[in-house]
């Protein structure tokens, strides 16, 4: 099997869609209120350390991905099951990915068409790429990313004559906790997501790669939910916690003279392409997890099973969007954390451990799995 | 051959999956909301006037408007029931205002605003409005002057309101926004009917004053420009009355920019005084008597003269806002909450009660900027 | 509904399982009709309405455990 590569530029792009995708739309750091932007800034650096921890896995392992890692640290039998406490995590946040997609379409746009719709049309969708692979994957990311850029920036512009900028008054009024507590959010969701990434980025083609893709892809990501959480705040004031989709209320509020309004689709392009992106790399994450703990010869042969699976799953999830969006503030900025932070960093401290007992380990040991 | 087969399998998926929409809406099945009156009802709480746009097409396509009224337990209970009268769900993507009727108001407009901000067809910046007249659906009811679509012709006057500034814009998103952030209360425009030669037209004009959700009371339409200016949404309009040169007619100066800052000055034992320093621009626009409008010494005193009205007329205004209904629509507590929280935290509870001894120095500067295209006042001969 | 459901995984089966066996990929074989199988299972079950229940209670239930425990 030929070995798949992308470039760094693909893969920071892959990065910056995964992180935006669903955030733009869901609005980060609501517990901040009106300084979630504060929040967005104390996520990013809260995750640079984290990020760090992954790019430096990474790097001493060229070539190989999350799997073949925790299989080399913890040997066979506890290897594989971090293999399977992954393989549920990035399962699990698939599902979570669709199950927002169909209520965002289902809140919005098609209210009487049956939820499973929309989200079975995303899943084909991902089932496709996935199967086409990590670098058909990239390539539509470096075409789509200016795209959505452009979209999200020139409806920001026109947005500002709607700003109110005195709605960022008072700035840390609340004090220091409900900053801290959206700050802790932001880093959950999106950005230590990015743990998953671990599992495809074995495509990169140098070992210095990694740091550049990982830290320049955060920062980049993390102007732009700075802008559209700035942007959110200054249109929406203290009520944009307390919407489901902020970003598209925001822009529904845009009108320049009178041609020149309702155009609240254009995020929702946004959010379709961005859900695409994250859902395919799910998806790509847990095919690729089950090959390797069952011993396949290539992950594609599951890609259409799991993904019916993921969609099913998300399906039978939630009762309701409240249900959803309590759980999505309230349990899973703690249900993600051994997976964004604990577990990476035993594997880290594993590693290094057996790296620094000796270097001749790391030729002979890794990729007699693989 | 396999390849035909996927592909055949494939379209053919394509056809039942993708062939229409799950449920789509035909333009002309819909019916077109341009505004609605909500009274309270004869048998249930609400009574629910919708002005709808009908489109007749043609050689020249028409639109009229016709008024469709229902009744029922709650605003969404009524809406719907406007199935049972046209047979077809009413379409809300265009609809530009919301009329509520006093006796609703009175009693608190929550629940009835709450459907419409929270409903995902209709959209949250429409303008509100308060019915002076017994009910909201006699407004709906009167003739517009230039747009068939009375809904649309107040909308339009509402959006022009800046060179008017006789009554505030508040759209619904903004009115919820404000009902949640402590320190201000709302205003909202009022609507009433002006007969002349028995036609009549909306007419918007003054402003009704919210405590929390509720109407506690009104405002003629010279006071509301007091509010604006100390709001500082005052975009335009004109001030004259009480400006005289020689005790004859009122000279009349056209706004036409105004800049207002609002600063608390925060003394011992956590006393508050605010200052409020208006900045305008105007120009003189009617001078019905002879003066010349070169000499320096006059026009100082018609720029003393209105800064002086327009000192007295705000601080008039501030002060029955603050003893009759007691609620800060001006804003001072927001001011005070952005700019200063450590001690917004400390007083802030009761700021209603605050409000009401609030100290407020107005300081007024008037720049007046030109006089039309004539630099002299039309002489008579001797 | 029904109908369609059977429709759609026979032909998945027609399409991913009989290449597996011909080339006689067997643990990919095995594997795919397991998750296969799984899936039709959930998809039949959904069709009749059945209520399957969610993950997410009993992780929130644990999350919430687990925070009191450590606050």
């Amino acid at each position: 099997m030929r070995k798949e590569q992308i470039s760094d530029k693909e893969a920071m792009f892959v990065l910056i869609i995964y992180y935006i995708g669903s955030s733009f739309i869901l609005g980060v750091g609501g517990e901040a209120k009106n300084d979630a932007w504060i929040s967005v800034i104390l996520g990013v650096v809260m995750a640079v350390p984290v990020i760090l921890i992954y790019a430096r896995l990474l790097s001493l392992f060229p070539e190989k991905d999350l799997f073949d890692i925790l299989d080399w640290a913890f040997g066979k039998w506890i290897g594989k099951l971090f293999a399977l406490v992954y393989i549920w995590y990035s399962f699990h946040l698939g599902a979570l990915v669709i199950r927002n997609f169909g209520e965002f379409t289902n809140t919005i746009a098609i209210p009487e068409t049956p939820m499973i719709v929309p989200m079975l049309c995303i899943g084909i969708i991902c089932t496709v790429a996935v199967t086409s692979g990590i670098e058909v994957i990239g390539r539509i990311s470096a075409a789509v990313l200016p795209i959505l850029i452009i979209i999200v920036s020139t409806v920001s512009l026109m947005a500002i004559p709607k700003m109110y900028f005195h709605f960022l008054k008072p700035i840390l009024g609340n004090g220091f906790l409900p900053i801290i507590k959206g700050g802790f959010s932001v880093f959950s969701f999106p950005f230590a997501e990015s743990v998953l990434l671990m599992g495809v980025f074995s495509s990169l083609k140098t070992n210095k790669s990694p740091y550049r893709v990982y830290l320049l892809g955060t920062v980049i990501a993390g102007l732009l939910i700075l802008m559209i959480t700035f942007r959110n705040i200054t249109v929406l004031g203290s009520t944009y916690s307390k919407f489901y989709f902020p970003a598209h209320i925001a822009v529904s509020m845009v009108s320049l003279g009178d041609f020149l309004q309702r155009i609240e689709l254009a995020v929702a392009v946004d959010f379709v392409f961005g859900v695409f992106i994250k859902t395919s790399i799910c998806l790509l994450v847990t095919c690729k997890g089950i090959a390797k703990l069952l011993r396949l010869n290539d992950y594609r042969s599951i890609v259409i099973q799991v993904a019916l699976l993921m969609v099913y799953f998300s399906y039978t999830l939630y009762d309701s969007i409240m249900e959803m969006a309590g759980w999505a503030f309230k349990v899973y900025a703690y249900y993600a954390f051994p997976f964004q932070v604990i577990f990476p960093i035993i594997l880290f401290v594993t590693v290094e451990i057996k790296v620094r007992r000796g270097k001749k380990k790391l030729q002979t040991g890794v990729g007699t799995d693989g | 051959m396999k390849k035909f087969l996927l592909l055949t399998i494939f379209l053919f998926i394509n056809v039942m999956i993708l062939a229409g929409c799950w449920n789509y809406k035909e333009i002309e099945k819909l019916t077109i909301v341009a505004g609605v009156a909500i009274d309270k009802g004869e048998n249930n709480p609400f009574r629910v006037t919708v002005e709808i746009v009908q489109i007749s097409g043609g050689k020249e396509t028409k639109a009229t408007s016709k008024l469709l009224t229902m009744e029922g337990k709650t605003i969404f209970d009524a809406v719907r029931n406007a199935i049972s009268l046209t047979g077809k769900k009413l379409y809300w993507s265009h609809t530009k205002l919301v009329i509520i009727s006093k006796d609703i108001a009175e009693n608190g407009i929550l629940r009835v605003i709450d459907w419409y901000n929270r409903d995902a067809e209709t959209r949250s910046d429409v303008y509100l409005l308060i019915s002076k007249e017994k009910t909201a659906r006699e407004i709906l009811e009167g003739k517009g002057v230039t747009d068939e679509i009375k809904s649309f012709e107040i909308a339009d006057t509402l959006k022009n309101e800046k060179s008017l500034s006789k009554a505030p814009t508040t759209e619904l998103w903004k009115f919820i926004n404000d009902l949640e952030s402590p320190g201000i209360s709302n205003v909202v425009p009022t609507v009433n009917i002006s007969t002349s030669e028995n036609i009549s037209t909306p007419q918007v004009m003054g402003l009704a004053i919210f405590k929390k959700a509720t109407l506690i009371g009104f405002l003629n339409g010279r006071e509301s420009k007091s509010v604006l200016f100390v709001k500082d949404e005052l975009k335009g309009g004109l001030i004259l009355d009480g400006v005289q040169v020689n005790n004859s007619q009122p000279v009349s100066l056209e706004i036409f920019k105004s800049k207002t800052k609002m600063e608390p000055i925060v003394k011992a034992n956590h006393n508050i005084e605010f200052n409020v320093n208006i900045n305008t621009t105007v120009s003189l626009e009617e001078i019905p008597t002879s003066m010349n409008l070169t000499d320096e010494i006059k026009l100082k005193k018609l720029t003393s003269r209105t800064e002086e009205v327009i000192k007295k007329r705000v601080g008039d205004c501030i002060k029955k806002v603050q003893s009759k209904y007691g609620v800060d629509i001006f804003g001072f507590g927001e001011n005070l909450r952005e700019n200063n929280p450590r001690i917004w935290n400390q007083i802030g509870n009761n700021w209603d009660d605050k409000f009401k001894e609030l100290k407020v120095n107005v300081k007024v500067k008037v720049k007046i900027k030109g006089s039309g295209i004539f630099s002299q006042s039309i002489k008579m001969g001797d | 509904m029904i109908v369609l459901i059977i429709i759609g995984y026979s032909l998945l089966a027609l399409f991913e399982l009989i290449p597996f066996y011909h080339q006689k990929h067997w643990r990919e074989f095995w594997v795919n009709a397991g998750f296969g199988f799984c899936s039709f299972t959930i998809a039949v079950l959904l069709s009749f309405d059945v209520n399957i229940p969610s993950p997410s209670e009993p992780i929130k239930n644990m999350v919430m455990f687990v925070i009191r425990k450590l606050v």
